[in-house]
């Protein structure tokens, strides 16, 4: 019925198709494994969120007392802004507790915002300039990440 | 040999390039915590950088 030629490549065609079955199985396998983040709640995005402007204070904290202890940034300039990120870390615990009571607590959420903000938009105008331009793309940072919070 | 060939290429490479682009759109910073888990984050940042202002404001009083 077949050639000697036409079983051989009948074969090898059984064998290629047999490999491809084989690949996609472990492709599938692949793909069901891969880990997939769970979705947060909008509080708990919002508190993702939140602890991104918190560790964008914390890094002005941190510059600023490091600038301070090495001289540069005077220590005027370095209580104003200690002191602001003082005021913006408790406001942060304070939304943290607001998102854990959930949708009522909307307005909770709204005033801690407000006071994180308004304590970095302060700050700036207060600084020598040389101390602004310093920190100037840290307050950048914080600012933009509670504006997608707002 | 080359049809099959053709055909594995034909099926599996668009497969296989679906699936290389999915996971590289995947974010990788995409949060992988629970609701819980990111309100005791948050509050533990917060209470740290409190903390630590405060300790910085009691080490360095107004003069």
């Amino acid at each position: 019925m077949f050639t000697k030629k036409e079983g051989a490549m009948m074969r090898r065609v059984g064998f290629a198709t047999g490999r491809f079955a084989a690949l996609l199985i472990v492709v599938s396998a692949a793909a069901c494994t891969q880990k997939t983040p769970p979705q947060l709640s909008p509080a708990g995005a919002a508190g993702y969120h939140g602890y991104r402007v918190l560790q964008a204070v914390a890094a002005i904290q941190d510059t600023t007392i490091m600038g301070e202890r090495n001289g540069v940034i005077p220590a005027k300039d370095a209580r104003i802004v200690v002191q602001a990120t003082g005021i913006a870390g408790k406001a942060g615990s304070e939304l943290a507790n607001a998102l854990r009571v959930g949708n009522a607590a909307t307005d909770a959420k709204t005033r801690a915002l407000g006071i994180i903000r308004q304590a970095l938009l302060d700050v700036p105008g207060q600084l020598s300039p040389e101390t602004q331009k310093l920190l100037e793309p840290y307050f950048s940072v914080a600012l933009s990440a509670i504006s997608i919070l707002e | 040999m080359t049809p099959a060939i053709l055909a594995i290429i034909n099926t599996a490479l668009p497969l296989l390039i679906t699936l290389w682009k999915q996971a590289r759109s995947a974010d990788p910073n995409a949060a992988t915590y629970t609701d819980e888990q990111m309100f005791e984050m948050l509050q533990s940042k917060g209470d740290e950088i409190a903390n630590k202002a405060a300790v910085w404001l009691a080490e360095h009083p107004k003069v």
